[in-house]
């Protein structure tokens, strides 16, 4: 590209070119209306409003929230170096033996290793047809469930919950061989996110990072047998070999875009 | 308009300012249409772009930084993008260029080849090619730094005329740049 047409790229009152002004020529029928469309604003979400008070005042408070958040994790680090506290349901014991019998939606516990806690709306009611629980991990910890021919293994630093319509990955990564008791039985379900799967034998590996900076969004991998695969209006069957990713979308807006899969090269 | 100036116009419009976001719809229009038209598209281009001022005009009480507003609304842009083909996908991959195309040959023939390109060029060569924008221009509106935009016109068009114009390729490296800068 000659050194005219780098300059006229660059500052379109230079010297024109040919060459770039025949695509301009050809584009222009593309360019936007010289007065711009009005733009008839609604009155701002009451919300929003809000927001910007919150933003000019955290500026403000910024400095004094900090101190104030130092002060309490320093007393809660004190606390819990001095007399490990309980937690509210149910939780491991140092040796790693498994919790109480904790029935999370049909799930039994049948190992929990390091900090981790599995609350059971079940043991709280003492009403054994409340069908729906939690298990979250801390750093270092994890827990693995079963139900009939399923194993689900929850890593460290995840949240998986326990419903009636299947489970659901709030957080973190696990690991699952998820199998349909018969086949008269309705598939098995995880959510991750906006994407629902669902299989009747499947084995997969799952992870889901729903804050911003907090990893590289969702996926899940699947290793034996094959998933149904539905987001938004989107669904399609996903072949063992196969690992779909969300991926999170640059800042400063972060969300996750649409499952891409693919079959990795080998 | 000094950054300074606009860093002002930013915080009244976040503040609520109906004039003031007017005042960045008209200065920000021609970049936001053409990373829309570098996504969406053609024949959508008018209605998405509205729609992206309008979520900004809801969203940008959530801006912290008044001096990255340009970065973030080309960003809201991006994201309008990929809701729209979410929604609108029956099923399987989204496309990577929408339909329809504009009726005359000539123009789909470039607007093709430039739907090829890597986004940071596509968005970058159709603010200049199609909205006239300069390369200060770009930088300043984008939050690319200037070197950034400049690499991205020179190599995005060299790319765009080895695609239409193959014989005139013959002084192009055989190590074809791709990326770009966002």
């Amino acid at each position: 590209m000659s050194e005219v047409d780098e300059n006229y790229l660059w500052d379109p009152s230079a010297a024109s070119t040919s060459t770039v002004a025949i695509y301009e020529e050809r584009l222009a029928c593309l360019r936007g209306p010289t007065a711009a469309p009005e733009l008839r604003l609604p009155p701002r979400d009451v919300e929003a409003q809000r927001a910007v008070a919150v933003n000019e005042g955290a500026s403000r408070w910024a400095w004094v929230a900090a101190l104030v958040l130092a002060a309490a994790a320093a007393f809660a680090w004190w606390l819990s170096a001095d007399d490990a506290t309980e937690p509210a349901i149910a939780r491991a014991d140092e040796a790693g033996d498994p919790a109480p019998n904790a029935a999370l939606a049909g799930w039994q516990v049948e190992r929990i290793e390091g900090d981790a806690d599995c609350r059971s709306a079940q043991e709280a009611a003492a009403d054994r047809s409340v069908d729906m629980g939690e298990v979250e991990t801390g750093a270092d910890a994890s827990a693995r469930l079963t139900r009939g021919r399923s194993l689900v293994e929850v890593h460290a630093d995840s949240r998986l919950r326990f419903e009636a319509a299947g489970l659901s990955l709030d957080r973190g990564r696990i690991w699952a061989e998820l199998v349909a008791a018969e086949m008269n039985t309705a598939p098995l379900t995880l959510r991750i996110g906006e994407a629902t799967l669902q299989t009747r034998n499947a084995q997969l590996v799952a992870w889901f990072a729903p804050d911003p900076g907090e990893g590289e969004g969702a996926g899940f991998e699947v290793l034996r047998g094959e998933l149904s695969f539905v987001e938004g209006e989107t669904k399609r069957v996903v072949p063992a070999g196969e690992i779909c990713r969300a991926p999170r979308l640059p800042a400063p807006v972060d969300s996750l875009g649409p499952f891409v899969c693919e079959a990795p090269t080998r | 308009m000094a950054e300074f100036d606009e860093a002002a116009i930013v915080r009244a419009a976040r503040a609520g300012e109906r004039t003031a976001f007017e005042r960045l719809y008209a200065r920000y229009r021609p970049a936001v249409r053409a990373v829309v038209l570098a996504h969406a598209p053609w024949s959508e281009v008018e209605d998405l772009t509205q729609d992206v001022f309008m979520s900004a005009w809801h969203k940008l009480p959530q801006l912290r930084t008044p001096a990255k507003f340009g970065g973030w609304l080309m960003q809201c842009a991006r994201n309008r993008c990929v809701d729209h083909h979410r929604r609108n996908r029956p099923r399987g991959p989204m496309p990577e260029r929408g339909a329809p195309m504009p009726p005359r040959a000539e123009v789909r023939e470039v607007l093709e080849a430039i739907g090829s390109l890597s986004a940071s060029y596509r968005e970058t060569l159709l603010m200049r090619l199609v909205e006239g924008m300069s390369g200060p221009e770009i930088a300043a509106r984008t939050g690319l730094t200037p070197r950034s935009v400049r690499v991205n016109l020179h190599r995005g068009f060299k790319q765009l005329r080895a695609k239409l114009e193959p014989e005139a390729d013959t002084a192009a490296s055989p190590h074809r740049q791709r990326g770009g800068n966002t």
